[in-house]
């Protein structure tokens, strides 16, 4: 078989003509082989491979979460002045990545932008996933884990309650929030390509759970009817959520008075730097995805050509960003803003500065060529550019701030210790754990929505499944 | 079978239920179903279903049909507003939570028992301040909004029955893949089983095949038992938490983290034996100045006459404990009247400099450095960016700042004074310039971003602003 690729070269397709949604002659029954197949194969001795290695690191996760509890923060590189170190860093970290699943599942479904239905789902689940990572930083960062109920309002004989005006009790509703609806705007998307898995099953086992999962799903006309109304109402209400999502995160720092984090335009700052960060993720698992399972029909190049772009539109915001900071801190006439960001650039934490600017503000630049934003490899290395850029600029907006505070004396260099590292990576294996379950037993691909947008050829060719299926 | 979701559709599920409850289930004709290989044959033979007169009967497609819904007659659901019901129950409980739990005490808006709750004082801020509770109401609006929409679609389409009888047809699996079925349920007034087939297959039906339900409609008895046991038990934790919680207990408390409640270091005010003194908070070290506190020319620097100055950089410990080398470390740090101080004795304890300002400090009255057009310039410039937006750019206390938190009755401000009052007006140029570089009541100190000439310049230019607005007569005179 010719690679996909290949067959259908982005680069010659004569200006005005777009590519198709789904290349190489598909029929709805094709589509839905190719899609299944990815659950139903006998299970590729790579994937045990690398799902031993992730299983490996949640294993050393889950042993520092134990240390952490038994023992406290102190394990982490928490020392005055600065307490919010790699555990915030990597919580806002994740949660950026998250939102570009909604951002394509929500946004662009409200926009009409049929190309999303090819990666949806992939997004929706890594937004999951790295939602569920993000949740776990805040959680055990609180120090005393046994007692984190108390974030939620509940009568006690303390009189105790939250305290509502605080930005950290906007982020738990917040973040708690996206979690839930991310997750109940995944799960409904996935009750029909749930119930095609449940039809298509030989295995008694698997049919009783996506059986079980699929509700007794049917197809009715009536019930599609419903499902897109409630689909439409979810899209709308995620939309604004991811927006908001970001925005409070970004008011943990931009309500306090430290220099550097004071500032109006975190809130768009960090949801573009999200959007950004997400992208790039997206791109990361579905280059190396779509050539192993074979859905590069479904996840075509056009798919990826459209994310680079938006890489590269987010990515100049976030360079903007960047210089208005330091036009607002030398405008402000705040010696402190003027000296916070001085030091960001120029500081000990200069390394850490340039790092996220070259690959933040400079790599993406490279999706300008035609040639950059449709060779899968060469954006596959930019994406993992962009992952380490954004980490580093919520190290840099973390760190050099509270580094550097109102009293000289305190001031130190942070260092992480070796718990703090091996917390990022247990993180990463606790994504990919969950990434690699999700590829290996549900529906890759939106399967009844790629139908919708696709133009099949006709007849359908299935023929000699169908008798096969029947008798 | 076909979902109608009418309320009667649920009366004669039940009806069925109570029917065969003392007879053994017998097979009975559910519907027929018809396959279709494309989506056009199905909405044109949907049309004519329809308009035959049928009413109990769906048709079921891989993906949604558009077009479907007009060629079926499928009325518009009425979700979204149940999701608007549910979108506006999150604002209400989010708005009235945090209202009961921070602010409704005996608050200004306060409603009274039963409404008064939880009153939560944050530094000084109103009880009540709706900015700050949009976040919550927002994140409320949203998570209730999407529980309705995702609970709402799935009660409506009745999604947890997961019997069909027509999943019993091997045929009607391929409904998740790539056919379209048609099917019309035995309980519509006109169904005919012997005539359908035929009529299905004029408008295009690939293959009708009869769907027969063959499973008894009633749970086991057993299942309720069970039921109710599993109940019982979940009962039993929470039970015994709350009975855990309501008794007093007389051993003492469980410190789970050792070294976190009992931290080895010392606090402030604490004792520490280790020195003489047994303070465990240490005093500045003898003969050394604070960063930022080395000023020479207390006249302009600080606006006080020389002597005075020393009174804000001795340290009481060592005025205690050494006056006289106290004394003679000052000379070293201080160029000049180094002996007043030193005669001046005992002062009283000097903290940083704060918002209280000593009003009895011997403030000097002149200007230190040269008076000049390019000064007054200047000053006007630095009031216009520091000062006047409290101040007002007269310098009537208007200010956008000052006239903003007095609408708002901000009950922690202090409103600004006039600079014109008689009392300013008296004041000395070295108390103004004090008042801006340590800040005096509400108003901040600016010493640390304003540079001590451009301070001055500002004290040159409310001089002049003073002037202007209460001229002296002889000022006529003298032009």
């Amino acid at each position: 078989m010719t690679d996909p690729d290949k067959a259908y070269n982005v680069i010659d397709e004569p200006p005005g003509v777009r590519t198709p949604l789904v290349t190489g002659r598909h029929s709805y029954a094709s589509l839905t082989d190719t899609v299944s197949h990815v659950a139903e194969m006998k299970t590729p001795l790579a994937w045990y491979i690398a799902f031993a290695i992730s299983v490996f690191w949640v294993g050393v996760l889950g042993v520092g979460v134990i240390y952490l509890i038994s023992t406290g923060v102190g394990i982490w590189g928490h020392k005055n002045p600065v307490y919010w170190g790699w555990p915030i860093v990597n919580f806002v970290f994740w949660v950026g990545i998250g939102h570009a699943g909604t951002l394509i599942s929500a946004i662009l479904f409200l926009f009409r932008q049929n190309w999303r239905t090819g990666i949806n789902r992939f997004a929706e689940a890594m937004t999951i996933f790295a939602v569920i990572c993000a949740a776990l930083f805040p959680g055990i960062h609180i120090g005393r884990v046994w007692l984190a109920y108390w974030l939620a309002p509940y009568p006690n004989q303390m009189a105790m309650w939250p305290q509502f005006r605080s930005p950290l009790m906007w982020d738990v509703f917040a973040v708690s929030t996206y979690f839930t609806v991310s997750l109940l705007f995944w799960y409904m998307g996935m009750i029909p390509d749930l119930a095609t898995l449940r039809d298509r099953t030989k295995s008694r086992i698997a049919g009783l759970a996506y059986g079980l999962f699929s509700l007794g799903w049917n197809g009715s006309s009536r019930q599609w009817h419903r499902y897109e109304v409630a689909y439409g109402l979810l899209a709308a209400l995620a939309a604004p959520l991811v927006l908001s999502v970001h925005t409070i995160v970004s008011f943990d720092f931009a309500v306090s008075q430290l220099p550097g984090w004071h500032t109006t335009i975190f809130p768009p700052y960090f949801v573009a730097g999200a959007i950004f960060s997400g992208f790039a993720m997206v791109i990361s698992l579905a280059v190396p995805a779509r050539a192993f399972f074979g859905l590069k029909d479904i996840i075509t190049r056009r798919h990826l050509e459209n994310m680079c772009k938006v890489i590269t539109a987010t990515g100049t915001m976030v360079g903007y960003a960047y210089m208005m900071e330091f036009f607002i801190a030398w405008y402000s006439g705040s010696p402190y803003e003027k000296f916070a960001f001085i030091n960001r650039a120029l500081g000990p934490y200069a390394w850490a500065y340039w790092t996220m600017i070259s690959c933040n503000v400079i790599s993406p630049q490279v999706f300008w060529f035609k040639w950059a934003r449709t060779t899968p490899w060469f954006m596959f290395v930019v994406s993992i550019f962009v992952n380490i850029g954004m980490w580093f600029e919520r190290f840099v907006i973390t760190v050099t701030s509270l580094s550097r505070d109102f009293l000289p004396s305190s001031w130190d260099y942070f260092r992480p210790t070796t718990w703090d590292v091996l917390f990022l990576i247990g993180s990463f294996g606790l994504f990919f754990t969950l990434f690699l379950l999700f590829c290996r037993f549900l529906p890759v691909v939106a399967i009844a929505e790629v139908k919708g947008v696709m133009a099949p050829v006709n007849p359908p060719e299935h023929a000699e499944y169908r008798t096969q299926l029947v008798h | 079978m076909a979902d109608n979701t009418t309320s009667s559709d649920l009366d004669e599920d039940l009806a069925d239920v109570a029917h065969h409850k003392d007879v053994t289930f017998e097979p009975r004709l559910a519907g027929v179903v018809a396959e279709f290989d494309r989506p056009e044959t199905l909405i044109a033979s949907s049309a004519a279903v329809r308009d035959a007169g049928y009413t109990r009967w769906d048709t079921h497609t891989p993906f949604p049909v558009h077009g479907i819904d007009a060629a079926m007659g499928i009325r518009r659901t009425i979700l979204p507003w149940i999701v608007l019901i549910g979108g506006l129950t999150g604002t209400t409980i989010a708005i009235a939570m945090q209202y009961y739990m921070n602010a409704s005490e005996d608050a200004e808006f306060g409603l009274g028992w039963p409404f008064a709750g939880y009153q939560y004082p944050i530094s000084g801020k109103p009880y009540w301040s709706l900015p700050a509770n949009i976040p919550i109401a927002f994140e409320l609006t949203v998570l209730l909004a999407a529980f309705s929409a995702f609970f709402g679609m799935i009660g409506l389409n009745r999604l947890f029955r997961w019997y069909n009888p027509m999943f019993k047809l091997e045929r009607f699996r391929l409904v998740t893949n790539d056919r379209f079925f048609l099917a019309i349920d035995s309980g519509d007034p006109k169904f005919n089983a012997q005539e359908l087939p035929g009529m299905l297959r004029s408008l295009g039906a690939t293959a009708v095949e009869e769907c027969w339900d063959d499973e008894p409609r009633r749970l086991p008895s057993s299942f309720a038992t069970v039921g109710l046991v599993l109940f019982a038990l979940a009962l039993v934790p929470p039970a015994l938490v709350m009975r855990h919680r309501s008794v007093s207990w007389d051993t003492p408390e469980y410190h789970p983290v050792q070294d976190m409640d009992f931290q080895m270091k010392f606090k402030s005010q604490q004792r520490n034996p280790f020195f003489a003194d047994q303070r465990a908070m240490r005093p500045q070290v003898e003969g050394t100045i604070a960063r930022g506190q080395m000023v020479g020319d207390s006249r302009y620097y600080l606006g006080t006459e020389p002597g005075q100055a020393m009174a804000s950089l001795q340290q009481p410990e060592a005025n205690a404990d050494n006056a006289g080398a106290a004394g003679s470390q000052e000379l070293r740090a201080t160029d000049q009247a180094a002996a007043e101080a030193g005669q001046t004795g005992p002062t009283p304890p000097a903290g940083p400099p704060a918002a209280g300002m000593n009003e009895n400090q011997n403030w000097t009255d002149e200007i230190p450095i040269a008076v000049d057009e390019r000064l007054m310039a200047r000053g006007q410039q630095k009031y216009e960016i520091y000062c006047a937006p409290c101040h007002g750019l007269g310098g009537y206390g208007d200010g956008l700042v000052n006239r903003r938190a007095l609408d708002l009755k901000a009950p922690t401000w202090v409103p600004v004074p006039s600079l014109h009052a008689p009392q300013t007006r008296k004041r000395a140029d070295g108390y103004i310039y004090g008042a801006i570089t340590q800040g005096v009541r509400k108003m901040p100190a600016y010493g640390s971003q304003i540079k001590p000439d451009d301070r001055w310049a500002i004290v040159l230019y409310v001089r002049a602003l003073q002037r202007s607005q209460g001229a002296p007569s002889e000022d006529a005179g003298n032009p």
